[in-house]
């Protein structure tokens, strides 16, 4: 089957390659079966993380609701009677309240880092972020756009949508500056990336400066309006926020975990993930559109969270290394628990306000980030 | 058989290649030489698909490359560029057994890791499988690479013909490792692969080449077997540097030994340079 295994006609010196050196410590990695069996239980580890972060989160606030009596809850929703008891005021502060702030944090911080991770996988870069594409940016420039013009120049969109004017224009927003960052990126058929990445940061601009400009003009109160949203909020979760984006971040991040090989090769450079069968452009077209999708719609509900996208997948690699298939799960539930994480903290360290959860996320995920980029210095870039 | 017939390829007015025949047979290893800038790349671009002609077309066993699924290339084809960029901590076998995702649907099992070890091993790297990819020197990734390409080609497809492509496998290797690189690109090729290489080296090129197509401007110069192809008059015309073709003492194949450029008296000097080093513009500019 294998040609030269038994007739190599080179002698044996010439074969010895260097040997690794045993002072290189953290060069040579674990054998890939020892890799894998820490990767899975990693993720085992993940899902007990969420399955905990969900308990918190459900019970820490105003009104307490202990492990226990969530479990009561829940066992009395599907007629099984569990010995704890619960007040009704409790029942209703979970189902109409800590409920869907619960699922609105862990479908947007699985789209996010999903989003992130398979963004970084695109541009062979640990640094690329979904915002690079324009997705955040064109998010900001619709949703101010409506707070500032709704009243005016936009009034017949905003009494035509109501309520849902803000997400949906934030939505359409993202995915349109997107497209024109990718048909711009595209050369007859072709995306060239490093293309892109210029589009992305020249359109980034251009709206970031409509969006300055429509500030400089906003009213007060308009302007506090644009903050709140600029810095990211929960709390506008309720059922029907979570039912307007749990199809296109579930969708979105279904079928991005589905590129995690393809995404593998893809880091050996994109010529050589097409001569590895993988079908580069389709591959491409895809992976931007589905990251729109779920970053626009996250974008679109709870305003701006930067760094999780970012930070998440960094995250992951330094514990179950850069294989997409163990990555894109992970990000998806490691996300999902520190967006958990970071909205618990919003919502009780100033009580009885709460803290954009933006302004969270930025909080603890720059300083960590700086010391990510230090930590790759020393390890030689190992990120 | 990879064929391609009157291949152009204009970027503007200039012609990066005009129209070049070229034919990998299975069993044969062919050579690409030419200087810098002459095109070399370009046809090899053009032959793995990642370029598309301006005129002329390209064949793989009979069929237009549009007309192959991705998929379906990547099973009888393997292909290794001049540098790949892979800056995330891969495993070196993890990397290797990436050659094998053509022809997975699933995970990869044991017989996959076995390929890829074995790969390894003709590379040379086998005893680096467990170091972090981007921790390699140069030379050592680049065979790394070339054993992830083995992977790919490893298991004889159901027709039997199966085709490497080479862009100067041998850029960053010592001696040894250039001639294991190549000795194992013979050895695939006696068990019908079709191989092309891009090399810089015309010594290799003598040593291992059933034919060689010498390029000069983007054109074909001269083509056959090595030693009708390596003339003192050809290579004075291809790369513009005196040289003196000897026979190789041991074996049946060309010997070529560049000239000192200022005076007509060669030295010993020059010699012992131009065995080691190959032809001197080609290398002088680098890559």
């Amino acid at each position: 089957m294998f040609p030269g295994i038994n007739n190599v006609d080179v002698t044996d010196e010439l074969s010895s390659g260097p040997i690794p050196k045993p002072s290189e410590a953290g060069i040579v990695a674990d054998r890939p079966d020892r890799r894998r069996k820490r990767a899975v239980a990693v993720l085992a580890g993940l899902g007990v993380l969420l399955a905990a972060m969900t308990v918190a989160s459900v019970g820490v606030g105003a009104v307490a609701v202990s492990p226990g009596q969530i479990l009561a809850m829940f066992g009395e929703r599907i007629g099984v009677w569990l010995p704890w008891t619960f007040q009704p005021q409790q029942e209703a502060v979970v189902t109409a309240i800590r409920l869907p702030r619960v699922l609105l944090n862990v479908l947007v911080g699985a789209g996010l880092s999903v989003a992130g991770a398979a963004m970084q996988g695109l541009f062979r870069n640990p640094l690329a972020d979904p915002g690079l594409v324009g997705v955040s940016s064109g998010a900001a420039l619709a949703a101010v756009s409506v707070i500032v013009l709704g009243a005016t120049l936009l009034e017949g969109l905003t009494s035509a949508l109501g309520m849902f004017t803000l997400p949906l224009a934030a939505f359409v927003g993202s995915v349109v500056t997107t497209v024109i960052v990718y048909r711009l990126s595209s050369v007859q058929g072709r995306t060239v990336v490093a293309t892109m990445l210029l589009a992305g940061i020249a359109v980034n601009a251009l709206t970031g400066s409509v969006t300055g400009l429509l500030t400089f003009a906003a009213t007060d109160e308009q302007l506090r309006n644009i903050t709140f949203w600029s810095l990211g909020n929960m709390g506008a979760a309720t059922w029907t926020s979570v039912a307007s984006v749990a199809p296109f971040i579930l969708i979105a991040v279904s079928l991005l975990v589905r590129y995690a090989r393809p995404l593998n090769a893809f880091l050996l450079g994109e010529a050589e993930a097409g001569h590895l069968g993988v079908p580069v452009q389709r591959m491409k077209r895809e992976i931007v559109t589905l990251t729109a999708l779920a970053v626009g719609a996250s974008v679109a509900v709870t305003g701006i969270i930067g760094f999780v996208g970012l930070v998440v997948p960094h995250l992951l690699r330094l514990t179950v290394g850069p294989d997409h298939r163990y990555l894109m799960p992970g990000a998806a539930l490691l996300g999902a628990s520190l967006l958990m994480g970071a909205d618990l903290a919003a919502r009780t360290v100033v009580l009885p306000a709460e803290l954009p959860i933006g302004i969270v996320t930025a909080i603890v995920g720059a300083p960590f980030f700086l010391y990510l980029l230090l930590r790759s210095k020393q390890t030689m870039n190992l990120l | 058989m990879i064929e391609a017939e009157a291949v152009s390829v204009h970027i503007g007015r200039k012609a990066l290649l005009n129209r070049v025949n070229i034919q990998v047979r299975p069993g044969e290893i062919v050579a690409v030489v030419g200087p810098n800038g002459s095109g070399k790349t370009t046809l090899f671009r053009v032959l793995c698909g990642d370029l598309s002609p301006s005129t002329g077309a390209v064949w793989l066993e009979g069929w237009c490359l549009d007309d192959w699924a991705s998929t379906e290339q990547a099973r009888k084809r393997g292909v290794l560029p001049q540098s790949a960029t892979l800056d995330f901590p891969f495993t070196v076998l993890e990397v290797a057994v990436m050659g094998r995702m053509p022809h997975l649907e699933g995970s990869e099992g044991s017989t996959d890791y076995a390929i890829a070890r074995a790969s390894l091993g003709l590379a040379g790297v086998g005893d680096l499988e467990d170091r972090i990819y981007p921790t390699l020197s140069g030379g050592e990734k680049q065979r790394v690479q070339f054993a992830r390409v083995l992977t790919q080609i490893g298991e004889q497809p159901s027709d039997g013909r199966r085709y490497l492509l080479l862009d100067e496998p041998t850029s960053n290797l010592d001696l040894a490792h250039q001639h294991r690189i190549l000795s194992t690109a013979r050895n695939f090729a006696l068990e019908s692969t079709g191989v092309l290489a891009v090399l810089h080296d015309l010594n290799l090129a003598a040593q291992y080449a059933d034919r060689v197509l010498v390029l000069k401007e983007g054109e074909e110069l001269t083509s056959g077997e090595p030693s009708e192809v390596f003339t003192e008059g050809v290579i004075e015309r291809a790369f513009d540097v005196r040289v003196r073709v000897i026979p190789h003492p041991t074996m049946d194949c060309p010997l070529i030994v560049p000239l000192p450029e200022t005076s007509g008296k060669p030295g010993p000097a020059p010699i012992v340079g131009g065995l080691m080093t190959g032809i001197g513009p080609g290398r002088a500019y680098g890559h």
